[in-house]
This record gives structure tokens, C-alpha cells and sequence, in this order.
């Protein structure tokens, strides 16, 4: 039986690590993952967690000792987000390349300079290449579910590889939802048990890592795609699994609240949420618009994306990320997908709630509707990109780097 | 200096040895190949060993040629201590505590990329066993002067002449608090062999720092490498101790220090010295004796 309980995302994380008993958690504190890594301390301690809770030096060591926990056949579980994720980002290729099945937190968390603590997800999608899983979750329940369900995931054998659970900086960590909260024994049926190969076992002693000519190296890349590839059957297979075992609905790739219509806004993380409101009023105007909220941006589900907006004509994608000199991520990779697809919907761009600007309910409906008259920059037939809530007269002012340092007193 | 002294015949364990094809990727005179080799012997075969990059690394293995009989891992140059803290622990949660984990590695790897690793493994005192070969410059890159390296020493990044003293790391672990500390040369293996023993008794971090010299970049012949080392502990440049639990005790004591200009004279890194330099280096050597218990 599931009960339902008043949980923060970093609350929900904490619990669903308790459930899944990770038996190795290197750390280092970061905001704002470190109150969920204080009640997972607090639960090693009091003993509602049997694990090896190791407070290291850096993230990027917390990454290395992930990786050789995981090495060693323990199941692993770890925490970052912005300068800590770039920091680790070394060993993240050793984790996957490693094929090391490491759940990890990112908080997401917009990415300095300027210095930012609220969130956006320029720092997962800056290590977008580096073979992780990335699942983006909406809320606190998903938060919990998705952290159980990674370890199961990560650890199939046909995925053996690491994955990261993406909920955002104060939206999601530090706000109380309520969430339905599963049985410790249900879990571990659920989970099953650990499934981590010990790569590095005196029964059976292996070199690993050697220097490896250009007639190997491409196999090794392409067996992890494969294994990324297959993670596309298995997220939705332990989605189902959860849902039959716990209730709830059953979580895949993606989600498309209702038939998506003729014009679709595709997001992830919050925004997504926040956008099934916007298209809820927008229906009750009587505008056709339908929401796709993006899961698995790891491995990336263009197929069933494809699918999905296969009647579409019009294609609103929201992305909490930039790039200078280049597109939003959903942007580019959805418009990517249906490249060649027959009468494909044309796709225009938002940039949106960077740093943490808040994106709400009205100013979405008001870019969509924009987007559906095709005002500017919506006329735009190439790059078609709005920067939501770009104050222009502030542009006109010296940049802040610009500016002389404050002085004291 | 006499006929030059053979590499001493090291007992060959079976834990650690040159594969036939892997002979050319440890160069002939290698001072690491003995710190492994009596490394393997005494503490396999329960033992894990991460290596980052070093020369080490190279000779460990191949695409198709291991030359460790333990489960060995090549690893990022930077972070051996993090991932030996978190495969310790994945030992200790499933129940093989009997296990060693070890890092070597290479003097770069160890007091300069890799120091914040070291320190902090040494801070949480991990149960890990870290050796240190010390060729006193980064040789896997072709011998760029590292924080190890000697003052005065030439490298192809001092070419001047390294401007700074060499980094006391068995000193600055020592400073940690960890349980046990130790120096140790290929030379003199006996006391190399009776630390590691001692070593692996011990729980919590162990640092082990071995001046393991390096022919090419010293600039000797290849078959002087044990002369070289015994030059270094003789002169007193080179001290032998060990730190247990804080207290310091020198393991070899030379009955009557040769002076400092012997062994410098031995390697052609040294060979623009003046007199006054070599006589200055003398000084801090002789210094470092009177201030040592």
C-alpha cells in the first residue's frame, strides 16, 4: 500500500533512496542538493539506511568514488547539479564508458557566470554526450518515482549504464507536494536484488581500461549506444512495472496529457507542468493545442515523438537551456526528428525561465497564441525563436560584468 | 664509481610480470618495476590496484597483455584516492574487508593533479594502502618537472633548472594524522619489504613514498638505477623513516654520509651545477639530518 505524505522533490529523492538502499553514497554538498543528502546522512545514521555514506573532498571525487564503488559491485547512489555536474564531468564518461549503473540527483541548476543559484537545465544538457540516462521529472511524485525506477533501468542488463534523475534547483527541491509514498517491502520486490557487476573481484581478476587502438575503440561506442537504444524499451517496460505495482499512471518517454492536436507545445521538467494548465484554458478558448512533456531526453525518443506529432502542424518547443550562438535543445533535436517526416509541422523556438525566471500559466498561453497567429518572431521561416520575457531596456544598460566593482562602506 | 652494479635479481611473483610482449613498454633500469614487483608479491593475491596514469600504467597493460594477476583498473590521472575510497567501501558493504586496495602511482599523479584526491582519502583515513613511485618528473609525458622534482634538477620544462625545493609529501600525509607513513628506495629492498608488511598490517590510510629512479630522465646508464638509489639514500639526500601514529623513526641511518657531490655527479640533470650549488645543496641536506630525531 502507498501512502500519501507531504514531501519537497530533495524530501522525495531522500525517500525514494531509503526505498532503494543504494549501499555505497559518496557526497559532496551543493546547493540545492544538500538537504536531501543531510536526511539521507541522518537515515544512514539512525540506521533506516544500511549504506557506506562518504563524505568526499569534491564532486568530481564523489563521482570518481561513485564510479569505484560501482566498479567494486555496489549499487550507488550520488547527488549533484551545475558547477558540481561540469566539475564531476570527467568521470561521468568514466562511469558510462565504465558501464557503471551510478543513479544520480541533479538539481538542476543555471550554471555561472553570472552566478545563479535557481534553476534551469543548462547544466545537465552541457553533459548531454557523456552516455547518461537523463530522465526530467514534473513533480515531487514523479521525483520519488523515477528515482526507484532508475535503479531498476540502470541495472537491467540489456542498460548497464548510469543514469541521472533531473528535477530543478528550489521548483522542485525545495517545494512540499503531496506524493504517494510506497512500501519498503513492495520496493525491494519491485527492485529485486542488486545488479551490479563487479568488474573489479579478486575471484576473478580483470586489467580494465587499457590504452585501446583505433580497431576497438568504435565497438566500445557503439555497444553503449546499443545499450542506450535498449533503455528505450526498458523505461517504459519498469514505467508499466511501477504503475501496476504501486498504481499511478504508467510513466514512459514521454507524455501527451491528451491527443495533442493540430499546434503542440513540447517541454520538460516544471514548465511542462505548468504548461498543462496553459493548454487546459487554451482548449477552453477554443484553440486546439496540446501539450508533449519530453521524460527521456537521454536516449532521446525520436521516434515516438514522431509518432506523436505525426498530425501536427505547428510545433511550440520550450526549452530551459541556451546555447549561444545556437538553438534550445528541444528545439533543434525535435525539429531534428521530423526532419523527413511527410508534411512535417514547423517548429518554432521559446527560451525560457533561464536562471529560474519564473514561466507562468499566462505568459505561455500568450506565446502560444502568439505562435498560432504567427506574429513576430513567430513569421520568421527559419529559427523562429522568442526569448520569453526579454527585458530589451535592460539590454540598453552596461552589462553587469561591465560594471565597476561595488565599493565597500 | 667503479663497475656498475646489475639490477638485482627481484623474486618474480606471479602477481605482477611483464608479459614477453609487454617487455618494451617498461623501459630497461625502470626504478617502478621493482616497487610493483615486490608490491604484488607481498600483498596479492586479495588486492585491488588502481593505477592512474603514470608509466606505471603503460607497463601495467595492453589491449590484449595484462601484466597484474589482481583485478587492475588504468585510471583518470587525477582522482586514484576517490575511486580506491569508493571500491573500499563497496568491499566493506559486501563483506570483503580482507581485501587491500591499493593505488601506485607516479609522483605527478600523486603530490600535483592528484593531491586534493590524496588528501582528502588521507583526511577521512580510508582503509586504502597508497604507494607513491617517485621518478621525481611527470616521465609518462617525457619528463616535465613535477612538484617532486629536485631543485635544480634540468627537465624539459626547467630548462633553467628546477627553481623551487622538492615537495616533503611523506611529511604533509604524515601531517594528516594518518596511522602510518613510510620512505623507502629500490635499493634498498629489505626495508621496502619490511614496510610493506608493516603497511599492510596497519587499518586506515598508509602512504608509502618509493624513490624509484628513472635512467632517461636522470640522465645515467640504464644498468645504474640500484647504484643511483643507493647513492641518494648514502648521501642522505634520500632519507629512510617511517611515521607510525605520529612518531618518526629512521629505518637506515648511513654509518658515515657520503658528500652530496657523489650523487649528483652521477646524473647528467645535474651536470650544469656549480660548486656553490652543489655546495648549497650539500647545506640543505646536512640541515634536514641535524633537525631529524
Amino acid at each position: 500500500m502507498s501512502r500519501a505524505e507531504l514531501l519537497t522533490g530533495n524530501e522525495a529523492a531522500a525517500r525514494a533512496v531509503r526505498l532503494s538502499k543504494p549501499q555505497v553514497i559518496p557526497t559532496y554538498p551543493i546547493t540545492p542538493q544538500s538537504p536531501m543528502l543531510e536526511i539521507i546522512a541522518r537515515d544512514v545514521e539512525t540506521g533506516l539506511l544500511k549504506a557506506e555514506f562518504v563524505n568526499m573532498e569534491s564532486d568530481y571525487a564523489a563521482m570518481a568514488a561513485a564510479v569505484g564503488a560501482s566498479l567494486g559491485g555496489a549499487r550507488v547512489f550520488t547527488a549533484t547539479n551545475s558547477q558540481g555536474l561540469l566539475f564531476m564531468a570527467e568521470h561521468l564518461y568514466t562511469a558510462s564508458g565504465s558501464r557503471c549503473p551510478v543513479v544520480m540527483a541533479v538539481v538542476n541548476r543555471a550554471i555561472s557566470v553570472p552566478h545563479s543559484r535557481y534553476a534551469d537545465h543548462n547544466d545537465a544538457l552541457a553533459v548531454n554526450r557523456a552516455g547518461w540516462l537523463q530522465l526530467f521529472c514534473e513533480d515531487a511524485q514523479e521525483v520519488l518515482e523515477t528515482t526507484i525506477q532508475l535503479f531498476r533501468i540502470c541495472e537491467d542488463p540489456r542498460v548497464r549504464l548510469p543514469g541521472m534523475l533531473c528535477y530543478e534547483s528550489f521548483i522542485h527541491s525545495n517545494t512540499a507536494e503531496g506524493v504517494m509514498v510506497p512500501e519498503a517491502r513492495t520496493v525491494d520486490r519491485f527492485l529485486g536484488g542488486v545488479r551490479v557487476e563487479a568488474l573489479l573481484d579478486p575471484a576473478v581478476p580483470r586489467s580494465l581500461n587499457p590504452p585501446t587502438p583505433p580497431e576497438w575503440y568504435t565497438e566500445f561506442k557503439f555497444v553503449e549506444h546499443q545499450a542506450m537504444e535498449a533503455a528505450l524499451a526498458v523505461i517504459p517496460e519498469v514505467g508499466r512495472a511501477y504503475a501496476e505495482a504501486f498504481g499511478g499512471r504508467p510513466r514512459g518517454l514521454i507524455e501527451t496529457p491528451e491527443p495533442v492536436g493540430r499546434s503542440v507545445i513540447v517541454s520538460m521538467g516544471s514548465i511542462a507542468k505548468t504548461a498543462r494548465r496553459a493548454v487546459r484554458e487554451l482548449k477552453a478558448e477554443g484553440l486546439s493545442v496540446g501539450l508533449l512533456r519530453v521524460r527521456a531526453y537521454r536516449p532521446f525518443p525520436a521516434e515516438a515523438i514522431r509518432k506523436a506529432l505525426g498530425e501536427a502542424e505547428l510545433v511550440i518547443a520550450i526549452d530551459r537551456n541556451c546555447a549561444a550562438g545556437s538553438h534550445g535543445v528541444l528545439y533543434d533535436e525535435v525539429r531534428s526528428a521530423l526532419y523527413g517526416t511527410a508534411g512535417p509541422p514547423r517548429v518554432v523556438g521559446v527560451i525560457a525561465g533561464l536562471g529560474g525566471r519564473d514561466v507562468t500559466v499566462r505568459q505561455l498561453k500568450e506565446v502560444a497564441r502568439r505562435a498560432l497567429k504567427g506574429e513576430p518572431p513567430f513569421d520568421k521561416r527559419d529559427d523562429a525563436i522568442e526569448w520569453l520575457g526579454l527585458d530589451r531596456a535592460r539590454l540598453r544598460d552596461e552589462s553587469p560584468q561591465a560594471r565597476p566593482l561595488a565599493r565597500a562602506g | 664509481m667503479g663497475r656498475p652494479t646489475p639490477l638485482p635479481t627481484i623474486p618474480r611473483s606471479r602477481r605482477f610480470s611483464l608479459p614477453p610482449v609487454m617487455k618494451g613498454t617498461a623501459c630497461e633500469g625502470c626504478g617502478a618495476l621493482p616497487a610493483a614487483d615486490l608490491l604484488a608479491d607481498l600483498l596479492g593475491p586479495k588486492m585491488a590496484v588502481i593505477c592512474p596514469a603514470s608509466c606505471a600504467a603503460t607497463f601495467s597493460l595492453s589491449y590484449t597483455n595484462a601484466s597484474w594477476a589482481v583485478p587492475f583498473v588504468h585510471w583518470i590521472f587525477e582522482s586514484a584516492p576517490a575511486a580506491a575510497t569508493g571500491l573500499r567501501h563497496a568491499y566493506d558493504a559486501r563483506g570483503m574487508r580482507d581485501v587491500q586496495v591499493v593505488c601506485f602511482a607516479g609522483d605527478s599523479g600523486t603530490l600535483d593533479i592528484g593531491f586534493q584526491a590524496l588528501s582528502g582519502a588521507a583526511s577521512r583515513n580510508e582503509n586504502i594502502l597508497y604507494i607513491c613511485y617517485d621518478n621525481e618528473v611527470a616521465m609518462n609525458t617525457q619528463g616535465q618537472a613535477t612538484s617532486s622534482s629536485p631543485a635544480r634538477a634540468l627537465t624539459p620544462t626547467t630548462p633553467g633548472g628546477v627553481p623551487t625545493l622538492k615537495k616533503d609529501a611523506p611529511r604533509i600525509m604524515a601531517a594528516h594524522g594518518v596511522p602510518y607513513v613510510a620512505t623507502a628506495a629500490v635499493s634498498h629492498l629489505a626495508d621496502y619489504r619490511a614496510k610493506l608488511k608493516r603497511a599492510a598490517r596497519v587499518r586506515g590510510f598508509r602512504y608509502l613514498h618509493v624513490l624509484s629512479p628513472c635512467p632517461i630522465a636522470w640522465g645515467y646508464p640504464h644498468n645504474q638505477t640500484i647504484e643511483v638509489t643507493r647513492a641518494a639514500v648514502e648521501t642522505g639526500m634520500w632519507m629512510l623513516y617511517e611515521i607510525t601514529d605520529g612518531r618518526m623513526k629512521i629505518t637506515y641511518r648511513p654509518k658515515r654520509r657520503r658528500p652530496v657531490r657523489e650523487y649528483l655527479a652521477l646524473q647528467r640533470r645535474f651536470a650544469h651545477l656549480s660548486r656553490r650549488e652543489a655546495q648549497s645543496l650539500q647545506k640543505r641536506v646536512d640541515e634536514s639530518w641535524r633537525a631529524t630525531p
